[in-house]
C-alpha cells in the first residue's frame, strides 16, 4: 500500500501518538520555561529524524534542553564538548592494541561518543574543519567508516548543535554541506524578564526539575509510526516544491529580496525537510494531514540556514528570515489564478 | 460528500462564477458598445445609412452574456484548487484537500469561513460607461457632421484658382454676370459635394469649369490682340499723319484721314471696340475729314492709352493664369506698327500716300552702327597733354625686383603698391630675406633652438681623435 492510496490515519490510531507528544511537550515547558514554541520546533525535528543546530548566547539553556530532552525521550545520550584541538578520533572513535584471553594482540575498536542516540556536540563551530567534516557521514547516513569499516549508528541517531554567534575568534563557521543536513537551526533568545523572575524563585542554583515520566522505547517507536502516516496532500507538497524553487534568484517566482541578496537558494534537502517537519507539526497538532500552516511555522528553521546570501545582505542587514517571511507572504499557496482586479480574502490574489 | 466542506466549497465556486459572469459581462459590454458605435459611425459616414436601421444591431447584445458564461467557466479554478484555497483561508490543516486524494471519512472539516471576494469594479465600469456614451453619440450625432468624417477629397487649391479666375473674367467683364455666378454657384457644389471615394466626378466636373474659364479667356484674349492690332495701326497712322502731314499732298491727306476712320470704324465693328473713351469732338471732326497737327496728336495719344488698358487685361489674363503667357509678348510685338507695314497696308487699301512713311533710318546694330533705335555717333578724342602720373620713389630692393622681374601681361587696373616699410609676403624659409642680400641660411633661431645649434657647432669644431 502507498502512501498516496493509504488510508488517513484514524483518531484512535493517532491519538497515543498525539498524546505521548503532548506529555513530552508538557514536561519540557515546565523544565524550561518560557519556551514553548521552541519546544515544539525541537520535538518536531526529533519527530522528523532530523539533525538540530542551536544557536544562542552562552547561558540561555541551550545545552540544558538537549540534555532535558534526552532524559525525557529516554534515549542514551552523549555530550561532546568541541575544541579546537579536538581530533576526528576522539569523536567517531579509534582502534587500539588490546591483549586477548589468549595471550595474543589485536587491534580493537573503541568507539567514539558518536556512537549513542543523542550526541550533544557542544559548541560545534570551535571544532576545526577537519573535525567538523567527521560528522558529514554520521549524519547524512547514520553510520562511522573507520579503516575501510562501516558500523551503523544507533538508531534513532540525532545531532544536537549548539554554537554560539557572539564569540568568532577561534572559531570556524561550519561549511555548507555540513549545515544543509542540519534539519532545523533554532534561534534561542535571551528569556524575557517574567520567565526570569520565575527561574530565578522556583529554581535554586538553576537546577532543573527531576524527569518523572521517561518515555518507553514503544512509545518512541509509536511517535515515528504516526508521523509515517500523515499525508502529505499534492497541494501542499506543490506548494513546498515551489516554495524551495522560489529561493533561487533564476526562479521565476523569486521575490525581489531573493533577487537582490540571495547567491545560492535551499537544496532539494531543503524541500524533503520541509515536507517532513510539516508532517511533524501536524502530527504535534493531531491532525493526519499536513495544511499550509505546518509548512509556514517550519518554513524559516529549515530554509534559514540553507540560504547562501551575498555580501550585499550583509551590507544592508538583510537576513534570510526576512526573506523566508516575504516569500511565505507573496507566494500563492492555493494556485488560483483570477483577473488581477478581484481579490479574496484581505489580500489580493 | 456535503457537510465535510464540500457545501462550502460548492457555495463559494458559485459565488466566484457569478461574480466572474458579471465582470466579463460588463468587459464585454464595454467592448461590444465601443465596437458598435464604431460600425454605425463608419456605415453613417462611409455609406450614408440612417440611423434608425443600424438599431438592428442590438440583437448582438445576448452574445455578450454567452460569451461572459464561457470565458467565466473557462475562469473558474479547478474544484481541487478551490478547496486547496478555502482549507488555506479555513486554517482546515489540509482536511479539506485530501477528500479528492484518499479515503478521509474519519475526520470532519472544521467549520471553513468561504474567504470574502472583493472585486474592484471602478475600471471596468468607466470603461462601459465610455463605451455606451460612445455608442449613444454615433446614433444621435447628425448626418452633417458624420458625413464631415467620411474622406474628403482636397481639392481647395483648384477650387481657389478657378474662384480667382472667375472672379478675373468677371471683373473684365469677359464672362456676363449672370454666367459667372452660375458658375461659381456650381464650383461650390462641387467642392462641397468632393469626396475620396468618388474622386472620377469631382475631377472631371473641376476639368469641366476650368475648360470653360479657359475658352472664355482665350477667346477675350484673341479679340483683344485684334484689336491692339488695329489700334497699332491707327495710332501708327496718326503719329505719321501728325510728323507728315505737311509734306503730302492735301487730297492725299483727306485720303489718309479717310483710311484711319475706316481703321476705328473696322475695329469697331468686327471687334467691339468701344471708343467711349475718345473726345466725340475728335471723332467727328475725323469724319469731316479735317484734322489739325494737334487733334492728329490727341487722336495718337487716345489710341496709345487704348492700346496700353488693352495690354492690361492681357496681363491680368496672364497673372490669373487663364491664358498663356506668350499670348502677352504677341500682344507687345502687335502693339509697334512700323512704317514700313503701315507703308504695306495703306498700298494695300489703295491710298498712296508717298512720303508720309519716310523717317529717320536706325541703326542696324553691330559695334559701328549702334543699337537698332539710334546710330553711333562719335565725338572729339580726349586729349593727354597737361596730364601727369605722380612719382613714387622705390626702394633698392624694389629696384633689383624691376631690373629681374619678367613682363607677364598688362593688367586694366591701377597697380597697386606695399606701403613703405612693408615688404611682399614671402612664405616658406625664406620669409624675411631680402632679395638679392641672403640666403636660407639667414633663418632666424629661435630662443628654443639655440642650444642644439650650438652644441652642433661645439661638436664638429673639436678635433678629432684619430
Amino acid at each position: 500500500m502507498t502512501l498516496s492510496t493509504a488510508p488517513l490515519l484514524s483518531r484512535d490510531e493517532i491519538a497515543p501518538a498525539v498524546e505521548v507528544a503532548r506529555r513530552v511537550l508538557m514536561q519540557l515547558d515546565a523544565m524550561l520555561l518560557g519556551r514553548p514554541e521552541l519546544h515544539r520546533l525541537v520535538l518536531a525535528a526529533i519527530l522528523a529524524r532530523g539533525h538540530l543546530l542551536l544557536e544562542g548566547v552562552p547561558g540561555v539553556g541551550k545545552t540544558a534542553l538537549v540534555k532535558a530532552l534526552g532524559e525525557l525521550l529516554g534515549l542514551e545520550f552523549k555530550r561532546a564538548q568541541f575544541t579546537p584541538d579536538l581530533m576526528p578520533g576522539d569523536i567517531l572513535g579509534t582502534h587500539i592494541l588490546q591483549e586477548n584471553a589468549s595471550g595474543g594482540r589485536e587491534m580493537v575498536f573503541r568507539p567514539g561518543p558518536i556512537f549513542t542516540h543523542l550526541l550533544l556536540a557542544d559548541e560545534i563551530n570551535r571544532a576545526s574543519p577537519k573535525t567538523q567534516s567527521a560528522l558529514l557521514e554520521a549524519m547524512q547516513e547514520r553510520c562511522v567508516t573507520l579503516m575501510g569499516t562501516t558500523r551503523p549508528l544507533p538508531e534513532p541517531f540525532f545531532v544536537l548543535a549548539s554554537q554560539n554567534p557572539i564569540e568568532l575568534e577561534g572559531t570556524y563557521p561550519l561549511p555548507e554541506a555540513q549545515l544543509d543536513r542540519f534539519l532545523f537551526k533554532l534561534l534561542v533568545p535571551p528569556p524575557d524578564a517574567d520567565t526570569l523572575e520565575r527561574i530565578i524563585s522556583t529554581r535554586r542554583h538553576g537546577t532543573l526539575p527531576t524527569v518523572t515520566d521517561r518515555l518507553q522505547r514503544d512509545e518512541l517507536d509509536q511517535l515515528f509510526w504516526a508521523m509515517h502516516r500523515i499525508y502529505l496532500p499534492r497541494p501542499v507538497s506543490r506548494f513546498i516544491a515551489r516554495l524551495v524553487a522560489a529561493t533561487h534568484p533564476s526562479s521565476a517566482d523569486a521575490t525581489p529580496l531573493v533577487k537582490h541578496y540571495v547567491s545560492h537558494g535551499a537544496s532539494p534537502r531543503a524541500a524533503i525537510a520541509l515536507a517532513e517537519s510539516a508532517r511533524a507539526m501536524a502530527l504535534l497538532s493531531g491532525r493526519p494531514t499536513v495544511g499550509f500552516e505546518d509548512v509556514e511555522a517550519v518554513a524559516g528553521p529549515v530554509l534559514n540556514h540553507r540560504l547562501i546570501l551575498s555580501y550585499k545582505a550583509r551590507l544592508d542587514q538583510v537576513d534570510a528570515l526576512a526573506i523566508v517571511r516575504e516569500l511565505l507572504q507573496k507566494l500563492d499557496t492555493s494556485g488560483v489564478q483570477l483577473p488581477a482586479d478581484i481579490a479574496i480574502g484581505g489580500r489580493d490574489e | 460528500m456535503r457537510g465535510d466542506g464540500e457545501a462550502e466549497v460548492s457555495a463559494f465556486r458559485t459565488r466566484l462564477f457569478w461574480l466572474l459572469v458579471v465582470r466579463y459581462s460588463l468587459l464585454g459590454l464595454g467592448i461590444w458598445a465601443i465596437l458598435y458605435g464604431v460600425t454605425v459611425l463608419t456605415l453613417r459616414a462611409g455609406w450614408a445609412c440612417e440611423p434608425v436601421p443600424l438599431l438592428w444591431g442590438l440583437v448582438s447584445l445576448p452574445l455578450v452574456p454567452l460569451m461572459a458564461l464561457v470565458l467565466a467557466v473557462r475562469q473558474l479554478p479547478s474544484l481541487a484548487a478551490t478547496r486547496a484555497l478555502l482549507d488555506r483561508y479555513g486554517q482546515a490543516g489540509g482536511l479539506l484537500m485530501v477528500r479528492e486524494e484518499t479515503d478521509a471519512r474519519d475526520w470532519s472539516v472544521p467549520p471553513v469561513a468561504s474567504p470574502p471576494l472583493r472585486w474592484h469594479a471602478g475600471r471596468l465600469t468607466l470603461c462601459c460607461s465610455v463605451g455606451f456614451a460612445f455608442l449613444v453619440l454615433a446614433f444621435v450625432v447628425p448626418n452633417s457632421f458624420a458625413r464631415l468624417s467620411a474622406p474628403h477629397l482636397d481639392v481647395r487649391r483648384p477650387v481657389e484658382q478657378l474662384q480667382e479666375q472667375l472672379a478675373v473674367l468677371k471683373e473684365e467683364k469677359i464672362l456676363e454676370a449672370q454666367r459667372a455666378q452660375e458658375l461659381k454657384d456650381r464650383l461650390d457644389q462641387v467642392r462641397k459635394d468632393a469626396l475620396a471615394r468618388d474622386p472620377v466626378k469631382t475631377l472631371e466636373a473641376l476639368d469641366f469649369l476650368h475648360d470653360t474659364t479657359q475658352k472664355a479667356a482665350s477667346d477675350a484674349a484673341e479679340k483683344t490682340l485684334k484689336q491692339v492690332e488695329e489700334i497699332a495701326k491707327a495710332e501708327a497712322l496718326a503719329q505719321a499723319l501728325e510728323k507728315n502731314g505737311s509734306k503730302i499732298d492735301p487730297s492725299q491727306l483727306g485720303e489718309a484721314l479717310g483710311q484711319l476712320d475706316n481703321l476705328l470704324k473696322k475695329a469697331e465693328a468686327e471687334n467691339d471696340l468701344l471708343l467711349e473713351g475718345l473726345d466725340p469732338q475728335l471723332l467727328e471732326e475725323l469724319k469731316k475729314g479735317h484734322l489739325s497737327n494737334e487733334q492728329l496728336k490727341q487722336w495718337a495719344d487716345a489710341l496709345k492709352g487704348l492700346k496700353g488698358e488693352k495690354a492690361k487685361k492681357l496681363a491680368k489674363l496672364v497673372k490669373a493664369r487663364l491664358i498663356d503667357p506668350e499670348l502677352l509678348s504677341k500682344c507687345e510685338k502687335c502693339s509697334e506698327c512700323d512704317k514700313a507695314a503701315l507703308a504695306r497696308y495703306l498700298k494695300e487699301n489703295g491710298c498712296p500716300c508717298d512720303g508720309l512713311c519716310d523717317g529717320d533710318e536706325e541703326g542696324r546694330g553691330g559695334t559701328n552702327e549702334g543699337g537698332g533705335k539710334f546710330q553711333l555717333k562719335f565725338g572729339d578724342e580726349t586729349r593727354e597733354q597737361g596730364e601727369k602720373f605722380e612719382e613714387e620713389q622705390l626702394p633698392p630692393s624694389e629696384r633689383n625686383n624691376l631690373r629681374d622681374s619678367q613682363l607677364q601681361g598688362l593688367s586694366p587696373g591701377t597697380p597697386s603698391l606695399p606701403k613703405k616699410g612693408q615688404g611682399p609676403v614671402v612664405g616658406g624659409a625664406l620669409g624675411g630675406s631680402k632679395a638679392g642680400g641672403g640666403s636660407s641660411a639667414t633663418q632666424p633661431i629661435l630662443p628654443r633652438h639655440r642650444g642644439a645649434v650650438e652644441r652642433f657647432f661645439e661638436r664638429s669644431a673639436s678635433p678629432k681623435k684619430d
